[in-house]
């Protein structure tokens, strides 16, 4: 009975570890979801930040001391773990000692159920509040964007070593059922002096509920009305075709083992192994790589559109950022408004750590292949971190 | 045979020298509060479960049992496909480990050799050690491959007119589920019958031999009417792993919610669509219906046990009617 035990948590750990590294990228070789401030290496893996994006302009605040002690608790997307378990071991090294921050990567809707039953002091969910969801929990919410990341497009064309152009009604006809070979018409038009192979396409998508699913299907959603009516956006949808695979890895294991697979991973996955990745064209009509630079390029064109509670994708950003890949993604951390009076060291330290994450640990999001804010983003997420009080006080100056 | 009945006879007069009686009634209160520690976890998850599928329940109404469409954006929720799968792949890895297991416990406990039956039953018995997500790295990297070019092109291409040989053969789909849970579930058929088998008495066995029984007809006659029933119940445990069994099948089943004969075709189970959404279920009516499967894949098991409690009472009533005829 004890070895049978110790095996079933062994496959616990090797489960967390495909389903954590499936979603993102790994930070160091620590997997466990617990204690991102607790000990164990991201920090180590962390090099220097390179930072892509001037923010010498901001100053983070220490509004808490550094001998304060206070630990902050937060649940939800696997998505943002790696990135924001490395910049808690990082603030915690380099700024606040007594700070660490325990949050547990049980998923969007595990943190969401979490946050409404304030269990937590953060959530965080690849997809934002809806208002029913918001009225539900019953006291004001806010929805902060902190990373971002992308969908890309990867596909198995034994001998074919180019790069494959997709226009957004290509992949709405694949991912429909409606384009079922390699040489159709539509991936000709998208690929002048191309050829493609005469191969059947086989669609493969996520199967697990994913922020990637829920920003590819609004991509879809957005510029296909045939989509939009029929299947949708959301963190699962009903496919009309394919096969699912279980997390990045997934995905990426049936497009690998199948010839003429095609499917869609998260941008850091696809980096860190090397997947051959598909060109999208933007609503400027450019064929757009995904990198770090043209996703955050797609928050930077999405931004101005933005409504003030923050509750924006930056799928098909408008016309006006040529270099803007498409299928961008975004999590958002929540929050409450107002906080309790006898939360005050906690919430201080939260907020602290939060303002220090938008804009010194944007820095460090390239290190685990995210992309960073657009500064526009970071000033208005500054104005919504100026807006949580606690016991009806503001925390920030 | 003599010493045990003067061992008997001297228990009661140990007992009365060192030992005050109050030792069996505490005794006999920590094994009826083990028993019941079984009921109230069971009777809690029942509780748990219901109640959190009650929104689902209300919501969903009794076409969750027949609906065929799963659509967590428009909230539309029906369970058939997942019904359809589980029961498709258990029970036809059921059926297939059953006739390797009880082979392999035969030669176990009937024809091997000492030295070889050491060894064989181990590594049938380290099958069971494998976690389950090993099975499935193995499935989708080693198995699918293989799958594809050598079973499924070659029955597609010259079968491809039969309902069970149509789609696009892939490698990952129903086919390769069965397989893969096949291998999971013949380690508890083929122990579990091994042990049953060994533990027929030798008398037997002689019998059928002194009669001028051959090897077979002593295994027909002598030993299984009388494992029938020990074997029937090892295929019991193994139905219950590959009905609950959820990492290994949702990585290799292909996870597509569709109601098809094809051996080819991507299917679902109920445990790889809890597995697969519950954590991204984000709305309370959707974590609320994954619950129902919960609640549904509960039942089925509980219905699906009760039948093969029911076929061992048959078949054990039925055979020692039988003996007491003949």
């Amino acid at each position: 009975m004890a070895i049978d035990l110790r095996a079933r948590w062994g496959a616990l750990a090797v489960i967390a570890a495909v389903t954590f590294g499936a979603c993102s990228a790994s930070v160091g070789s620590s997997s466990a979801p617990a204690g991102a401030g607790g000990g164990n290496a991201p920090a180590a893996s962390v090099a220097a930040p390179a930072s892509a994006v001037d923010y010498s302009s901001v100053s983070p605040s220490t509004t808490i001391g550094k001998n304060d002690k206070a630990e902050v608790t937060g649940a939800g997307s696997t998505a943002i773990y790696p990135w924001l378990s490395a910049v808690a071991q990082i603030y915690q090294q380099q700024v606040a000692p007594g700070v660490a921050v325990n949050y547990q990567a049980i998923g969007s809707g595990g943190g969401i159920a979490q946050f409404q039953a304030k269990t937590v002091d953060f959530g965080a969910s690849d997809i934002y509040l809806s208002d029913a969801q918001e009225q539900q929990i019953g006291v004001p919410v806010l929805n902060v964007p902190m990373i971002h990341w992308a969908a890309a497009m990867t596909y198995n064309l034994p001998g074919f070593t180019g790069e494959v152009r997709f226009s957004p009604a290509t992949i709405a006809g694949i991912y429909l059922g409606k384009i079922t070979n390699w040489n159709d018409p539509a991936l000709a038009a998208d690929n002048p002096g191309v050829k493609l192979p005469n191969l059947g396409i086989t669609v493969a998508h996520r199967s697990d509920g994913s922020g990637t699913t829920m920003n590819f299907t609004s991509f879809l959603s957005d510029t296909s009305p045939a989509w939009k009516s029929t299947v949708g956006a959301g963190l699962s949808v009903n496919w009309p075709v394919g096969a699912g695979g279980k997390g990045s890895a997934g995905v990426t294991a049936l497009v690998k083992q199948t010839p003429g697979a095609i499917g869609y991973v998260e941008l850091s996955y696809a980096l860190q192994n090397n997947l051959p990745v598909g060109l999208v064209k933007n609503a400027a009509g450019n064929f757009i790589k995904p990198t770090l630079a043209s996703t955050t390029a797609a928050v930077a064109a999405a931004v101005p559109n933005a409504p003030a509670d923050l509750r924006f994708l930056i799928v098909n950003p408008p016309a006006s950022s040529p270099n803007a890949y498409p299928i961008g993604a975004s999590t958002w951390v929540l929050l409450y408004k107002d906080y309790p009076a006898s939360k005050a060291t906690e919430v201080k330290a939260m907020i602290d750590f939060l303002w220090w994450a938008i804009h010194n640990g944007q820095s460090y999001a390239a290190q685990v292949d995210y992309s960073a804010m657009a500064p526009d983003l970071v000033t208005k997420v500054e104005a919504v971190l100026k807006s949580v009080t606690v016991g009806g006080q503001p925390v920030l100056p | 045979m003599s010493a045990p009945a003067a061992e008997y006879g001297r228990v009661p007069a140990l007992l009365a020298q060192h030992r005050p009686r109050h030792g069996e009634p505490a005794f006999r209160a920590l094994v009826i509060l083990a028993s019941l520690t079984v009921l109230a976890v069971i009777a809690g998850l029942v509780v748990v479960i219901a109640r959190e599928s009650l929104r689902g329940i209300a919501y969903n109404g009794p076409a969750f049992l027949w609906g065929t469409t799963w659509d967590p954006v428009h909230s539309v929720f029906g369970a058939l496909p997942f019904i359809y799968g589980t029961i498709l792949t258990s029970v036809s890895a059921l059926v297939l480990a059953m006739l390797i297991g009880v082979g392999v416990a035969l030669f176990l406990a009937e024809l091997a050799p000492r030295w070889l039956a050491g060894p064989v039953g181990f590594m049938v018995e380290m099958l069971a050690a494998i976690p389950s997500v090993v099975y499935g790295l193995w499935g989708i990297f080693v198995l699918a491959p293989w799958i594809r070019d050598y079973v499924e092109v070659p029955l597609h291409d010259t079968l491809g007119f039969l309902p069970f040989f149509t789609g696009n053969p892939i490698g990952i789909g129903n086919l390769e589920a069965v397989v893969v849970l096949t291998i999971m579930v013949l380690p508890t058929v083929a122990a579990v019958s091994r042990d049953v088998v060994a533990a027929v008495p030798l008398s037997q066995r002689e019998a059928a031999l002194a009669l001028g029984a051959t090897r077979w007809e002593t295994i027909r006659l002598g030993v299984f009417p009388y494992a029938r029933s020990g074997i029937i119940g090892a295929g019991i445990l193994g139905l219950a792993r590959g009905i609950g069994e959820t990492m290994a099948v949702t990585m290799v089943i292909g996870n597509a919610p569709t109601i098809s004969l094809s051996l080819f075709s991507q299917g679902y189970t109920m445990a790889s669509v809890i597995a697969n959404e519950f954590t991204e279920a984000t709305t309370d009516l959707y974590r609320s219906s994954l619950i129902e499967i919960g609640l549904l894949l509960l039942i089925v098991t509980l219905l699906i046990n009760a039948a093969a409690r029911l076929l061992v009472w048959r078949v054990a009533y039925g055979a020692s009617a039988r003996n007491v005829l003949a």
